[in-house]
């Protein structure tokens, strides 16, 4: 087999999570079947630490939305890539447990959790050592692993990669809300991962592996528009702010206190809010810029914020030296 | 863990969770593929109860039907191309002389396939720049693929390793044996700092990367007769080192066939292998309970050389 590619493809095909690879094609999506509101709406919400009340805070968050939970099975998606007691590199387990609870009393049929980490394949290892499979014990609650679900080859509806179709589990697939769960970071091939990149861990690691190479070299913010294009499903964010990480994310970076949860149900909305939370201009995160063209809104001024106002938790992240120049929130 | 008293509830859930089609899937309910399967028969080889041989049998079955045309596995019912966990079918084929020719077949088509190449651009940045690179590695050095569009990775790497290895009867000549090379040096290449092996990455952009004991165990496995190599004998220090943090149904299961391919007590992890099917039920994977059936067998008859 012999695939010839370019330097940059190989720095995306070679990095557990590389840099973007840019793509030569002209990125093309079906014009009418996505439409932008006009506004989006973002909440945040303070939380102090992990220890105070979060399934009403999450369940506040939450009804500022107009979503259908009712009698439909809920996938909350959280980030879990790699497990360092000293670190904070996943969701926490107890913002995952509150958004269960949240879920269950909005009257959802199902509520499972579901992740595919992208780095390690010792499931087991990462869900038990985080403390994610005492928590959902304790909740009498399902933890999917979706890299080993069965998968179905779905077309893909943005064409910013040449990738064409991809497999997606069944659990996403068969899902009626998809709740992307986040850890506020910055990361040192993309800029910032939050509900739009977390979505990376949907893609099955049995097909594509670990790290999930293929997506890497077609292109990693690429990638990530057109996964988030393709979802099956309505979807909602919570981010856990409350502490995110700074510097050299998504995993050796250091623990910044934020003390926010973010809600909504445009991800560039809640994504753009995020990255101006952590002084970081959104338009210069190259997938935000792909995402904005036409999932969502990125512009300041298109988003009403709810609840805490971004001036008064905004905090200055920092960022390895190739993102230095995102840095500075512009509009907000 | 006892083996009398921790095996045969082990065998049982692996008996249970065979599908109707005579495979297994990643958990009981899913769809049969090849990795659950191949490790099912292997968990079933040595174990005369008539249960235990008639599931052998028809996963036997199973793999032989979805053996593809170029000889080798695709990843599970539904996929139609051959790709990574054919390594573990050919292990699972090869005990069985009848089906020596499929297990020859899967051995060509690992010869023949491994991941992508990066080009001339690439192999010229990587000799006059290196340091042009973000992450510390020889990109010329091939080994095997999680997908076939993608660039080779250590798991997968090692898988094939040990099939060839282990294959040598069915298939040998000087293809295989320079396959197999190029293969060590790739595994060679991606020791981490101090030792041991995580998915493929030692090093980005100047920050070292540390070494996952599950992913060192089986790259010790495929690497058993390589014991001189200074590789193996820096990464059997590194999971030495890490022993204490196996926690997990599949990491406790390769570290104990890492142990007793090379002739090493594991009391211990099997204790803690007990421990973690109590705890977790090895959040019902089924790969996972075929590794632990085999570690608490005879790893060694499976996996060594």
């Amino acid at each position: 087999m012999k695939v010839s590619m370019s330097r940059r493809r190989f720095l995306g095909a070679a990095a557990a999570v590389p840099v973007a690879a840019g793509c030569s094609r002209t990125p093309s999506w079906d014009r009418a079947a996505y439409r932008k509101a006009d506004r989006s709406r973002v909440a945040i919400l303070p939380a102090r630490d992990y220890t105070v009340p979060l399934a009403d805070v999450v369940l506040q968050g939450i009804r500022h939305f107009p979503l259908a939970v009712a009698g439909r099975k809920v996938v909350l998606k959280p980030n879990l890539v790699e497990f360092d007691p000293a670190g904070v590199i996943n969701t926490h387990p107890a913002v995952i447990a509150a958004a269960v609870e949240a879920f269950r009393r909005l009257g959802a049929r199902e509520v499972v959790v579901a992740e595919g980490p992208g780095h390690r394949r010792d499931t087991e290892h990462l869900v038990a050592a985080s403390g994610l499979f005492r928590t959902l014990t304790d909740l009498g609650a399902r933890y999917i692993d979706l890299n080993h679900d069965d998968v179905r080859s779905v077309t893909l509806r943005s064409r910013f990669t040449e990738l064409g179709r991809l497999h997606l589990p069944e659990t996403i697939l068969g899902a009626d809300l998809i709740v992307s769960m986040p850890k506020l970071k910055t990361h040192h091939w993309a800029g910032v991962t939050l509900s739009l990149k977390n979505m990376f861990g949907i893609v099955p690691g049995m097909v594509y592996g670990w790290p999930k190479n293929v997506l890497h070299w077609a292109g990693i913010h690429e990638s990530v528009v057109d996964i988030n294009s393709s979802l099956p499903a309505p979807q909602f964010a919570i981010v856990d702010g409350i502490v995110g990480m700074e510097g050299n994310g998504p995993i050796q970076g250091d623990p910044k206190r934020c003390g926010a949860l973010i809600f909504g149900d445009d991800l560039v909305a809640v994504d753009a809010t995020a990255a101006r939370l952590m002084s970081i201009e959104p338009r210069k995160i190259t997938y935000l810029e792909h995402a904005a063209r036409f999932l969502g809104n990125a512009e300041h001024e298109r988003i009403a914020q709810i609840g805490e106002s971004l001036e008064s938790l905004r905090q200055e992240f920092r960022v390895i030296p190739r993102f230095e120049s995102a840095r500075g929130v512009g509009g907000a | 863990m006892d083996r009398a008293k921790d095996r045969p509830p082990l065998i049982a859930a692996l008996l249970a969770a065979q599908d109707g089609d005579g495979g297994w899937g990643a958990e009981p309910g899913k769809r049969s593929n090849t990795e659950a399967t191949a490790l099912a028969v292997l968990a079933l080889a040595k174990d005369s109860n008539p249960a235990a041989v008639s599931a052998q049998r028809r996963g036997l079955d199973w793999l032989v039907a979805h053996q593809r045309p170029d000889g080798g596995w695709p990843l599970g019912t539904g996929q139609d191309e051959s790709t990574w966990p054919t390594p573990l079918a050919v292990l699972a084929v090869l005990s069985r002389p009848e089906l020596r020719e499929r297990a020859a077949g899967g051995l060509r088509w690992l010869v023949g396939h491994g991941g992508i190449d990066p080009g001339w651009l690439i192999r010229a940045l990587y000799r006059l720049w290196p340091s042009a690179l973000p992450v510390r590695m020889d990109p010329t050095l091939k080994g095997w693929s999680w997908n076939p569009e993608a660039f080779s990775w250590v798991e997968p790497t090692a898988y094939a390793l040990l099939a060839l290895k282990k294959g040598r009867s069915v298939l040998s000549g000087p293809d295989v044996d320079a396959r197999i090379r190029e293969g060590e040096s790739m595994l060679f290449d991606r020791v981490c700092e101090g030792g041991g092996w995580n998915y493929g990455n030692t090093n980005v952009y100047g920050v070292s990367v540390p070494p996952y004991p599950e992913v060192t165990a089986i790259a010790l496995v495929g690497l058993q007769d390589r014991r001189d190599a200074p590789a193996h004998r820096t990464s059997s220090e590194a999971m030495r080192r890490m022993r204490s943090e196996l926690d997990s149904g599949f990491a406790l299961s390769w570290a104990i066939a890492y142990l007793a391919v090379h002739g090493q007590d594991s009391a211990a992890e099997r204790g803690r292998l007990a421990q973690s099917y109590a705890r977790t039920g090895f959040l019902g994977s089924t790969r996972t309970l075929a590794l632990a059936s085999i570690a608490t067998g005879a790893p060694e008859a499976v996996f060594g050389l």
